[in-house]
């Protein structure tokens, strides 16, 4: 296990090297000077040279040196060191995302167990039905639709628009506070959720019914176990394997799509941040937002294998691929 | 084939043949008409001089007669019904835009209809590299293993990992998106991993199997082993995930327009409309530009699902077939 | 169709098809209904007498929508003095020695702030500027000249990046402080704005808090000024917030606290005003400034609970074609494309009529610009001859002009984020393919797009130049010296008697000659196209019923003078 691990770790040294080399080149072959949001203004014409002249591979070891010890540097739009910037933002979008896991993750094995159980129930066709369009609905699509209909721009007020707090949050109670913020997650969280929701749960749905086949289930129904215990203790059991190895697409999937969902609800996360940088060619703060994404979503793909690993006897670690 | 495939196959078919013929569906110019005593036949496609100026609308009156397109306007028709409209553009559904206009008064199902051709476009052009990309270095790593293989395994790790979006929004600004093309070829470089992934895997089960050791001792080369042994028979699964990828370039499309990245304009383009949509929500709220090429989008996404779904049906069925008699 | 799908489709109609709810509460009484009627100030966007009346009373919080957020508040600063903050921060936050004159509309006049009063020698070349006295900085310091020499030095270091204030600061010869409270500068050679500019752009600090880097001082997230209102705390991505200071030399502010959001987001915007949040909505759409004129029940809330402001800044937005281009050197094809500008299908549709049309590159309003010249007519006749004139006919037969073999193709480089030109160009691309110019589109991102301005990297471009300044030195964009990367001529024209009239404007000190001298300047950059002048930009806001003393100018609206009227009248 350990050997498995250390192996897997020095195999990411070169992937990391390999997209600081991406993220570094993106940033300074990108035309355009650092600027100010306001493009419109003449005001913002004024723009100083800030590119060093030394050559870019120098640029790039001296950039990665520091990069090693967590020093971005400082924003070239507002002069704030770059970790500040992260720290405020790389909470809002993980926890998020985070959330967004749960909720497709925590309702998509129930729903996919329960197709699975009534496949032929009108109940579960219809869910499978639904879940396959979802899975095909644009979430930024989902984002407005929601926005439209659940915001009292027309139709239901039942949510705020926009933030993370109301104006008044800082003086609340902690419970309180918890329950704005909460309130405000709830339509980003579904945005981001629901795709990843349908996939996983057509995933079980697939592994329960191929799993319910299976001669172990067989025996086990023969020997008279319960149905209840059949499906949850045998059959669920064996159909989470490929669902975990989804774990290590979704996190990406739900990092990426922070970046329009945070758009449409003004959340000031990982990804407003990174398009906001972009578009004033912030070069510090892009490198580090892509730097960091791409190691969260190296050390998910990391942890979900871990996972298979251990839920999984038959895989031996160490072994030939 | 079940039934649920006739259905995928069809509403792909449909969806074709609307991009195909989308300059026959709407349009400024009609599909025939007889004025000033010269009979037009498609004006559409051979764009008479004569008729430069002219639109369906137009020519109405004057004509002899007349042979309206489904949609009598073009997508890129501005403010056709100004005239008879107090009220500034965007215009709600009515018996003459049955979809409604966007802010400037273009007709949006003319534009859903040649949005079409762009999303089709794009969805197959972007895959189609991506195939090519992923097959190449799926089967390369695969089939020689070591050093290429771990090489090309931590190229596909970076690609996959890099995050995509950042990489859009970069590229928007080096490249000068005068067309779709730079688009397509960007997507397409960036969402090879998944296909190159499958190719390896089903690369590594193939070599090891008594008809390509059955060659290779007969004394073929590499390149003909790969090309007419190995490839072929990694194809139906990978074509399976490239169909899904077909849906997800759509998807990511649409996302990208609505981030302000994307087709130039006047291109029609259906995340275009949605962008709009966002802009017009609430006042003086738009809806129809949210719902229509929302649906347009989900339907086209959902049929190259459906058809993905279809294939992998089939399949599997095939694979089993050659299971079970062997 | 599928099924599923159309039933989606069915609920998502039906959802669409909700009253608002407010719609419930209509017309519940005849008053009601009659006040649902917008007035006339109201339609025009003028505030009502009743705003400037009144006894003005301590106390409440005032809150307004910014729509961008700035790297920093130095207003010294390149990248901080982004200009909607710095306008909303200057006779607030900072002072500078004196202010533009609000009751002068349109001349603005100077009038004193924390100058007591100046001199100014016979040959223009020696300013002497007396300081107000008794003056604190928020942080309890005094203000003195030592503090003016510090911001003066600050600007003039060449290694601060302060260049869209240096420039005003090059030819200073010296500048001296005899004594606590007077400043004498002098300048190496006489320019009209010399003075003026050194008086109204310099916003005090004080001198220890711009000690260190410039790019990292503590002022430059805490500003310290001497202004009625000081830094309180500010929220990233979210608020600023300032209160009233007690320390304050005039008369104390009214308000308590002046809280500034950031919304940057145009929808997002109109739906917290319509929730009621803002004192004062800035940057109205105008699809929602038009929206919400309907008399009906849904717009209640901005018929009844708002005051409309509709101004003219001294803003316009032009289109540039580069002169450097085979196709745009010939002045008869700048003249024939106007002719090919469709104004009034672009203000009836896309402007909605809020924004009037210019021809100038002064402030329209003020007296530089020579009333006698008018717009070039939508034409397209007249354009065509034109074009044929300059050489440009279909000889192929392909629909697309060519002249020696090449055909009239470009391509119009647009901000990628602009609204307007979004959906100007479309139409403006529709003309031209009727008159056989070949034209395409390519959105350029905001980063990108100066930078190819400024290279001259492009074909046809457009944006908008503002000034605060009813006064304006056009030199820097027109004068042929100011190419490239010398200055803001963008599109390289060229001409020596526009030259010469530019030159002499900045050494004319007399007021009436100086005015004929930029009508002359007007009347010539007209006549050659040099820009295809589109419209003034409007300021479009709206002020919430009860918040008393709001006058909008060129300086914004004065803050010092507005008060809330206690809340019992409603």
């Amino acid at each position: 296990m350990t050997q498995y691990v250390l192996r897997r770790l020095v195999q990411m040294v070169p992937t990391f090297l390999g997209i600081t080399v991406l993220t570094f080149a993106i940033a300074h072959l990108a035309p355009g000077d650092p600027l100010q949001l306001d493009p419109e203004s003449a005001r913002s014409l004024s723009v100083r040279a800030v590119r060093p002249d030394e050559p870019l591979p120098v640029q790039y070891l001296r950039w990665l040196g520091r990069v090693a010890t967590f020093d971005f540097g400082r924003s070239l739009h507002d002069q704030r060191p770059v970790i500040e910037k992260l720290a405020e933002a790389l909470p809002r979008t993980m926890s998020i995302a985070f959330l967004a896991l749960l909720v497709a993750y925590g309702l998509a094995i129930p729903l996919g167990v329960y197709q699975a159980a009534r496949p032929r129930s009108l109940v579960s066709r219809a869910l499978g039905g639904l879940l396959f369009v979802a899975y095909s609905v644009p979430s930024f699509w989902v984002a407005v639709m929601l926005l439209l209909f659940f915001t009292g721009g027309r139709g239901l007020a039942w949510f705020p628009f926009e933030g993370l707090h109301s104006k008044d949050a800082g003086e609340l109670g902690w419970g309180a506070w918890l329950l704005d913020t909460a309130w405000h997650l709830v339509l980003p969280v579904a945005c981001l959720a629901y795709a990843t929701l349908a996939v996983v749960s057509r995933q079980v749905r697939a592994s329960m019914l191929e799993a319910l086949t299976q001669d172990y289930v067989r025996a086990a129904r023969a020997r008279g176990i319960g149905r209840r215990s059949i499906l949850f203790r045998h059959a669920l059991r064996n159909s989470l394997l490929p669902v975990i190895t989804m774990l290590s697409f979704s996190l990406p999937y739900l990092i990426g799509g922070s970046i329009v969902v945070e758009r449409v609800f003004g959340i000031p996360g990982m990804g407003s941040l990174a398009f906001d940088a972009i578009g004033t060619r912030d070069y510090p703060v892009v490198m580090a937002v892509a730097t960091l994404s791409a190691l969260v979503t190296m050390f998910a793909v990391l942890g979900a294998d871990l996972l298979y690993a251990v839920a999984d006897p038959r895989i031996r670690l160490g072994g030939a691929r | 084939m079940s039934r649920r495939a006739r259905l995928a196959f069809g509403l792909l078919a449909l969806l074709v043949g609307t991009a195909l013929f989308a300059d026959l569906l709407a349009n400024e110019l009609p599909l025939a008409v007889r004025t000033g005593g010269v009979t037009y036949v498609l004006p559409a496609l051979t764009k008479p001089l004569a008729l430069a100026d002219t639109t369906q609308l137009g020519l109405a009156s004057a004509a002899e007669w007349i042979v309206h397109t489904p949609v009598p306007f073009g997508p890129n028709q501005t403010f056709a019904t100004a005239v008879t409209r107090a009220e500034a553009a965007p215009w709600a559904p009515d018996a003459e835009h049955l979809l409604g206009t966007d802010e400037l008064g273009r007709d949006v199902l003319a534009r859903l209809i040649h949005g079409a051709r762009v999303s089709l476009l794009i969805g197959f052009g972007a895959v189609l590299i991506a195939l090519l990309v992923g097959l190449f270095l799926g089967v390369v790593a695969g089939y020689y293993g070591g050093f290429i293989d771990a090489a090309i395994s931590r190229l596909t790790e970076v690609t996959f990992t890099f995050p995509s979006f950042f990489f859009f929004i970069a590229l928007a600004g080096m490249l000068r998106f005068t067309s779709v093309v730079p688009l397509v070829i960007v997507m397409g470089l960036t969402r090879w991993t998944d296909i190159a992934r499958l190719v390896r895997a089903e690369t590594l089960k193939l070599k090891e199997l008594d008809f390509v050791l059955a060659v290779r001792v007969l004394g073929a080369s590499d390149a003909r082993i790969l090309a007419r042994h190995i490839v072929p028979n990694a194809l139906p699964p990978v074509l399976v995930a490239a169909t899904f990828g077909v849906a997800s370039a759509i998807l990511l499309e649409s996302a990208l327009a609505f981030l302000g990245i994307g087709v130039p304009p006047p291109t029609a383009s259906w995340g275009e409309l949605l962008i709009q949509a966002h802009r017009y929500l609430v006042h003086p709220g738009a809806w129809w530009l949210a719902v229509f090429p929302g649906l347009a989008v989900a339907g086209t996404v959902l049929t190259m699902n459906l058809v993905g779904e279809a294939l992998q049906d089939l399949q599997s069925a095939t694979s089993n077939a050659t299971h079970q008699t062997r | 169709m599928v099924p599923p799908m159309r039933r989606l489709a069915l609920v998502l109609l039906v959802l669409a098809a909700c009253p608002k709810k407010d719609a419930a509460d209509a017309g519940a009484s005849q008053g009601a209904a009659q006040a649902l009627t917008p007035t006339r100030a109201w339609l025009d966007g003028r505030l009502p007498a009743e705003v400037t009346e009144g006894t003005p009373v301590k106390g409440g919080t005032f809150t307004m929508r910014v729509h961008v957020e700035p790297a920093g508040l130095n207003r010294l600063h390149d990248q901080m003095a982004e200009g909607t903050m710095s306008r909303y921060m200057a006779g607030t936050i900072y002072e500078s020695l004196a202010e533009l004159d609000r009751d002068t509309h349109p001349r603005y006049d100077l009038k004193p702030l924390l100058a007591q009063s100046w001199e100014e020698s016979a040959d223009h070349k020696t300013l002497t500027i007396h300081l107000r006295k008794g003056v604190k900085f928020h942080d309890g310091s005094s203000f003195t000249s030592r503090d003016v020499k510090a911001v003066a030095d600050v600007v003039r270091n060449p290694k601060n990046a302060t260049k869209s204030i240096a420039s005003s600061f090059e030819d200073v010869e010296s500048i001296t402080t005899p004594d606590e409270h007077t400043v004498v500068v002098k300048w190496k050679k006489v320019y009209y704005l010399a003075n003026r500019n050194l008086l109204t752009s310099l916003p005090m600090m004080p001198a220890k808090a711009l000690e260190g880097d410039f790019d990292t001082l503590a002022i430059n997230r805490a500003p310290i000024g001497t202004g009625p209102w000081r830094f309180v705390s500010w929220e990233t991505g979210r608020a600023l917030t300032f209160t009233r200071f007690d320390g304050y030399w005039g008369q104390p502010a009214w308000l308590d606290q002046i809280v500034v959001r950031f919304v940057k987001d145009e929808t997002v915007a109109a739906q917290l005003w319509e929730k009621g949040e803002f004192d004062l909505m800035t940057r109205i759409a105008p699809t929602v400034w038009r929206s919400i004129e309907k008399p009906d029940p849904s717009n209640a809330w901005a018929i009844r609970g708002y005051h409309r402001v509709r101004f003219t800044d001294n803003s316009y937005g032009w289109v540039g074609w580069n002169e450097a281009r085979p196709f745009f050197a010939d002045k008869k094809v700048r003249r024939a494309l106007a002719h090919l500008y469709p104004a009034e299908k672009v203000a009836r549709n896309i402007d909605l009529d809020l924004e009037p049309p210019t021809t100038c590159p002064f402030y329209s309003e003020g007296p530089s610009c020579d009333p006698e010249v008018k717009p070039i007519p939508y034409d397209p006749a007249a354009a065509a001859r034109l074009l044929d004139e300059a050489g440009w006919k279909d000889s192929n037969g392909d629909g697309v002009r060519d002249r020696e073999g090449d055909p009239f193709q470009f391509t119009f480089a647009s901000n990628a984020y602009s609204v307007k030109m979004g959906k100007l160009l479309p139409l403006l691309q529709e003309e031209l393919r009727k008159a056989g110019i070949a034209m395409d589109i390519e959105k350029v991102e905001a980063a990108t797009y100066i930078k190819r301005l400024r290279d001259q990297d492009y074909d046809a471009c457009s944006l908008n130049w503002s000034n605060f300044d009813p006064i304006q030195d056009n030199y820097a964009i027109f004068h042929s010296s100011q190419t490239g990367k010398n200055g803001s001529n963008w599109v390289g024209y060229q001409n020596p008697e526009v030259d010469r009239l530019l030159e002499q404007i900045r050494a004319e000190f007399d007021d009436a000659r100086r005015i004929e001298l930029e009508r002359a300047v007007h009347r010539a950059l007209f006549e050659d196209q040099v820009y295809l002048w589109l419209t003034n930009r409007p300021m479009l806001d709206a002020v919430k019923v009860g918040v008393m003393g709001m006058k909008p100018s060129l300086a914004w609206y004065d803050l010092r003078k507005v008060w809330r009227a206690p809340a019992a009248k409603q």
